[in-house]
This record gives C-alpha cells, sequence and structure tokens, in this order.
C-alpha cells in the first residue's frame, strides 16, 4: 500500500509538471473553441431576435392543403396568418395538395400540412383525425421548428376539446340532456373563438432549436465540453508510454495493472482539475456569471472530469503510437460534438444522429452541465451515468494496458 | 551441483510462428558470474526476460531457492533484480523519485546508502534532484541497477549493461558487479564486453535456441560460433 501511495502522488506529480508544456496549447485551443462557438451563435442566433423588436423574417415555408372550409377553420387561417410570432418562425402558405407536393419536390416547401375534410368538427365529436404532415426526403433542422408548430397547434386545439367534453358531461350530470346538443353546438363556436382569438400561447413560448437554453448558454456550454475533449489531444502529446519492464516491475512489486491505471487516472485527472478551475472560472466571470452559478459549474464539471480523463487513458493505453493516438483524441471528440449537438443543435439533426449521440459519453457531459445552468431535475441519475461510464472506460483501460504488456 | 539457487529448465517462447528459445535451460549457484552470449536475435534477452517474469514462456520452468516463480510471481522481485537493455525509469521525474519509488519500502536506507553505501559508489548521490531524462546514458543504466537491487535481490540479471556506454561508466558498474558478487549475489550478464566476459566463472552461448556452456577464454567470433 505505501508503494501504491507513493506511485500515485508520483504519477499525480509528474501530470502537475506538464502544465506549463500545456499552456500554450491550452490557450490556442481556447482561442479556437471560442470563436467557433461564436460563429455558430451568429449563424444559428440570425432570425431569432424577434423580442428586440427586428423585422425578422422565417426561412422556413410550410404548405397547408386545407380540406376543412368551416367558417371556424377560415377564423384559425386568419389567426395563424396574422401572428407574427408565428411568422417569425415559419411562412404558411395556404395552398391545394396537387400544388403542395409539387412544392415540396421542388423544395419549396420544408413540409406540408394536410388538414382533413371536416377537421373542425371531427375535433368536436371527438373522432379527431389525424392532420398529416408530409416531409421531403432530406428534412433536417427545419423539421424541429415544424414540430414545434404543429404541438403548439395540437395543444391549443387539446384545450379547446377539454372544455367542451366538460360541458358535455355537465349537461349530462345535471339532466338536460334534451339541451345538451344546442348548447354543446353553441359553445363549440364560441369557445373555440375564445381560444383562437387569445394568440397568448406564442408569447410565452419561445421556439428555440437549443432547447431551454438560449443560444449563447448553448454554444457556451457545448464550448466548454468540446475544449475539454480536445484538451485529451494536449495531454496525450507530453504523457509518457510505460515500457513493459516498468509496468512489470510495478506488478510484481504490488501495484497491478488495475492501480497503475487508476493512479494514472488520477494524475490527468488533476490536470483537467486546475486547468478547469482557470478556464470556467474566466468564462464565468466574462459571461458576468454570479459566483454561485460559478461554483454550480465547477463542482458539475466533476463528473465530466472523471469522464474526460478516462477518455484520455483509455485512448492512451489502447494505442501505442503517441501520434495516432493524438489524432484518435481529435476525432473522437469532434464525433462527438457533433452528434451530440456542439455544432448544429441535437433538435436540427436527423433523428439518427441525435440517437448516436445519445450513447455517446459527451451527451451525458453536455446534460450534466446543462441541467446544473439551468437548476434542472435528474442530475443525481445523470452524474451516476457518468461515474458508470467513467469505471467503464477506466476497466478498458487497464485491460489495454494488459493485453500490451503480455504482447 | 551443490547450493543451486537457479535453475532454468526447458524454456521454450515463440513470437508467432518464429520460435526463439527451443528448450534452453542451465543452472547456477550463490556467488557465481553466468555470462550468456550468442548473435543478435539469438534469444538471449527474450531468455532473462523470461527468468526476471516480464515474458511467460510456452513451456520451462525457473525456480529460483526452490520456488517455481511462475507460480509465485510475487517471490520474482524479492529474489531476482533485472536490468533490461531499455532503463526501467520513469523519465519525467527526478531521480530521487524514482529511487523513493522502488526504496519505499526496502531493506536498504535510502538516504544511507546515498551518503556512504552502493548507491554512492554507483555514483547516484550526485545527481539526486536531475530528471532522468537529463541523465546520460551511463548514468540511467546505473540508476537502473540501483532500482533492480532495491529488494536485496541475490539474483541479478543484466542485459548487455556496457552497451553504448563509455569506458569509465563500464568500470564503474563493473565494479559494482565484482562487490555485489563477492557479498554472495549471483550475477546472470548477457554481454559481447571482453572486460565483462572476464568476469565470468561460466560462459553459455545461445545457439538455435538452445544454451551451450563453452569454455569461458573463447572471445569474439569463436565464442559466437558456440565452439
Amino acid at each position: 500500500m505505501k508503494r501504491f501511495g507513493i506511485y500515485t502522488r508520483l504519477e499525480i506529480k509528474k501530470s502537475v509538471k506538464l502544465l506549463p508544456k500545456l499552456l500554450i496549447g491550452t490557450a490556442l485551443l481556447l482561442i479556437t473553441v471560442t470563436v467557433m462557438a461564436m460563429a455558430a451563435n451568429d449563424i444559428l442566433g440570425d432570425n431569432t431576435d424577434s423580442e428586440k423588436g427586428q423585422d425578422n423574417k422565417a426561412f422556413i415555408d410550410i404548405g397547408v392543403v386545407c380540406k376543412d372550409d368551416s367558417w371556424i377553420m377560415e377564423l384559425a387561417k386568419g389567426m395563424l396568418l396574422g401572428n407574427k410570432k408565428i411568422a417569425s418562425v415559419v411562412n404558411l402558405k395556404f395552398t391545394d395538395y396537387d400544388d403542395g407536393m409539387k412544392g415540396l419536390e421542388e423544395n419549396a416547401y420544408m413540409a406540408v400540412v394536410i388538414i382533413p375534410e371536416n377537421a373542425v368538427d371531427d375535433i368536436i365529436s371527438g373522432e379527431n383525425t389525424p392532420f398529416q404532415v408530409i416531409f421531403p426526403k432530406n428534412a433536417g433542422y427545419e423539421a424541429a421548428a415544424i414540430r414545434e408548430v404543429a404541438d403548439s397547434a395540437v395543444k391549443l386545439l387539446a384545450s379547446a376539446q377539454a372544455g367542451i367534453y366538460s360541458a358535455y358531461d355537465f349537461y349530462g350530470e345535471y339532466n338536460h340532456k334534451w339541451k345538451r346538443a344546442g348548447a354543446i353546438k353553441r359553445l363549440n363556436e364560441r369557445y373555440i373563438d375564445a381560444v383562437l382569438g387569445l394568440e397568448d400561447f406564442f408569447k410565452d413560448t419561445t421556439v428555440v432549436a437549443t432547447g431551454d437554453l438560449d443560444i449563447p448558454e448553448y454554444y457556451a456550454l457545448s464550448g466548454i465540453i468540446l475544449f475539454i475533449m480536445l484538451f485529451g489531444m494536449n495531454s496525450l502529446a507530453y504523457m509518457e508510454d510505460y515500457k513493459k519492464e516498468i509496468i512489470a516491475a510495478l506488478e510484481q512489486n504490488g501495484i497491478s495493472v488495475a492501480k497503475q491505471t487508476f493512479s494514472k487516472f488520477l494524475g490527468i485527472l488533476c490536470v483537467y482539475g486546475i486547468v478547469c478551475i482557470v478556464t470556467v472560472t474566466g468564462a464565468g466571470i466574462a459571461a458576468g456569471l454570479k459566483g454561485g452559478m460559478t461554483v454550480k459549474l465547477l463542482l458539475g464539471m466533476i463528473p465530466v472530469l472523471f469522464t474526460a480523463s478516462a477518455m484520455v487513458l483509455i485512448v492512451r493505453s489502447a494505442v501505442s503510437y503517441k501520434p495516432a493516438a493524438i489524432m484518435i483524441m481529435f476525432l473522437v471528440s469532434v464525433f462527438q460534438a457533433f452528434v451530440t449537438g456542439g455544432f448544429i443543435p441535437q433538435m436540427m439533426l436527423p433523428k439518427v444522429i441525435e440517437t448516436i449521440g445519445k450513447c455517446t459519453p459527451a451527451y451525458y457531459m453536455l446534460r450534466e452541465l446543462s441541467i446544473i445552468y439551468l437548476e434542472g431535475s435528474g442530475i443525481i441519475i445523470n452524474t451516476i451515468i457518468l461515474l458508470v461510464i467513467t469505471v467503464a472506460l477506466l476497466v478498458l483501460a487497464a485491460f489495454s494496458q494488459r493485453v500490451r504488456r503480455k504482447a | 551441483m551443490d547450493n543451486i539457487i537457479l535453475k532454468v529448465e526447458n524454456i521454450r517462447k515463440s513470437y508467432g510462428r518464429h520460435k526463439v528459445l527451443k528448450g534452453a535451460g542451465f543452472a547456477c549457484r550463490a556467488g557465481q558470474c553466468i555470462g550468456i552470449a550468442g548473435v543478435n536475435g539469438s534469444g538471449k534477452s527474450t531468455l532473462l526476460s523470461v527468468i526476471a517474469g516480464i515474458q511467460k514462456p510456452d513451456e520451462g520452468t525457473v525456480t529460483a531457492y526452490g520456488v517455481d516463480l511462475q507460480k509465485n510471481k510475487s517471490y520474482i522481485s524479492r529474489c531476482i533484480g533485472y536490468v533490461p537493455q531499455e532503463n526501467p525509469l520513469i523519465e519525467d521525474l527526478s531521480v530521487m523519485d524514482n529511487l523513493k519509488l522502488w526504496y519505499c519500502d526496502s531493506p536498504w536506507d535510502l538516504k544511507t546508502e546515498l551518503e556512504s553505501g552502493f548507491l554512492k559508489k554507483l555514483g547516484i548521490n550526485e545527481y539526486q534532484k536531475k530528471a532522468v531524462r537529463k541523465l546520460s546514458g551511463g548514468m540511467k543504466k546505473r540508476m537502473s541497477i540501483a532500482i533492480a537491487v532495491h529488494n536485496k535481490p541475490g539474483i541479478l540479471l543484466l542485459d548487455e549493461p556496457g552497451a553504448s556506454l563509455d569506458l569509465l561508466a563500464k568500470k564503474i558498474i563493473r565494479d559494482y558487479l565484482k562487490w555485489y558478487i563477492s557479498t554472495g549475489g549471483t550475477v546472470i550478464i548477457v554481454t559481447h564486453d571482453n572486460e565483462e566476459l572476464d568476469m565470468c566463472d561460466a560462459l553459455y552461448v545461445v545457439s538455435e535456441g538452445r544454451l551451450i556452456e563453452t569454455d569461458k577464454s573463447l572471445r569474439g567470433e569463436e565464442l559466437l560460433k558456440g565452439n
């Protein structure tokens, strides 16, 4: 145990001694990632600034084929076309079926919504014939915006239905069934009129592809995760690979390969910790975050850094040729950043990429910071997931080291 | 043979299809110096690394002080010190840090040995704070020897310790080995250096995967032919 303690202390010392060598690389990396985050923020942040009263036009055209010609649907159409919030996200163009399909093929429309005949009557009667939304073959980020608009419309009508069903039951309960039909009809008209006329929904809900985070916040947190992963390249450049004679000698003297792996992990973790404290604190000050939030983010970084350190260690353990290890770390980092929405928000990516993203450690690393920043729920489960990932990676690293030693 | 402390029997080792050792074996007593020579690639380093427990043989046994070392790996470090060709040092740390790692539970007192003991004889006391990376080849080899003997092993294996070293460095190492042998230690040395060969009580040549005992007065080409 004594030797293990000394060995661990020396691994940490060895890693920390690398810090001056890592400075320049770290500074360059910080600048690169910051520039990337700011550029992405500028690109995505365009056209969503309607709160400042700018005249933003939406760039997503959606064809609407409306087969319901009831006066209520006309009222709804008028409301939708006149709503500035909706207009800032999508351009609704009412058209017929043939023109709608042609528009899809020619990429004039990002989607076509088909409202069935008697749609309003069906909603009122509880039939609920679904609306059809047709996307072109290569639907991308636009699908996210359309999904939000469709969800909003569904919620709007669902609240109207709830009121009407309540009235229906009410008349039945008080034995006024003979009055029910007429009353419901009038109630339908007045209720839907009132609901559709409110136009309140889009005042409170902002359709943003970055979920609950603002765009600058999203890219700041993604940028931190990308920086942490890419920093692994920097560390790998200076990490010493032990000869098998040292590994064997340590093993023979009571420090198993697993213990050696753990000690190296602690060494890398210390370096990450020091770099993280400096960069996150600096970023927090630059962003004007309150001290409490910076501290919370730093604490939230602990499980994130565990996972990042384990990722660096598995790459180094598995790949003996250092330049190859650095390149693999780069590719793994960029890949994870892409599939978890580090460059383009995940909501705007095809579903299959979203699914792949959720299988990567970076997804949970970003989630950890997002939950802390938004003071949301699920932090414990996410932390446990990160710890499980860390342990799995460390086991793999120890196994790789063992295989290489025997080779 | 009386007083056999190390017995190597029928060691076979292959790297893929290439059979390096095909039944190598020898035995030695306490206080003996055994020399092993052979052409490049004959399996000398492989044999030493098998004895030291770095590699596992395909077949064969290594017994030290009556203990089967393959079944008792923890015993290896207590009875065998190994100085490979590649110095097993942590280069990013200082000499002192490397020594502390190995001497933390050693029977030697590190401070005493640095001030007046064998570590001073090896010249290590002068470079305590220096990073291993900055040491000369000769100094690194002496460090490797210092680390190999941290557990006071009775058997010391050295793989071409004098390779690429200057005459003074070689002399320091030879003088240390002579002292080590005089205290009852056993040395098994892979070498082609004539002065190191002169120290040997017995000489073997690795030929076609086996060890052949040869006339210890042979040198150069005659030695390598195994005559």
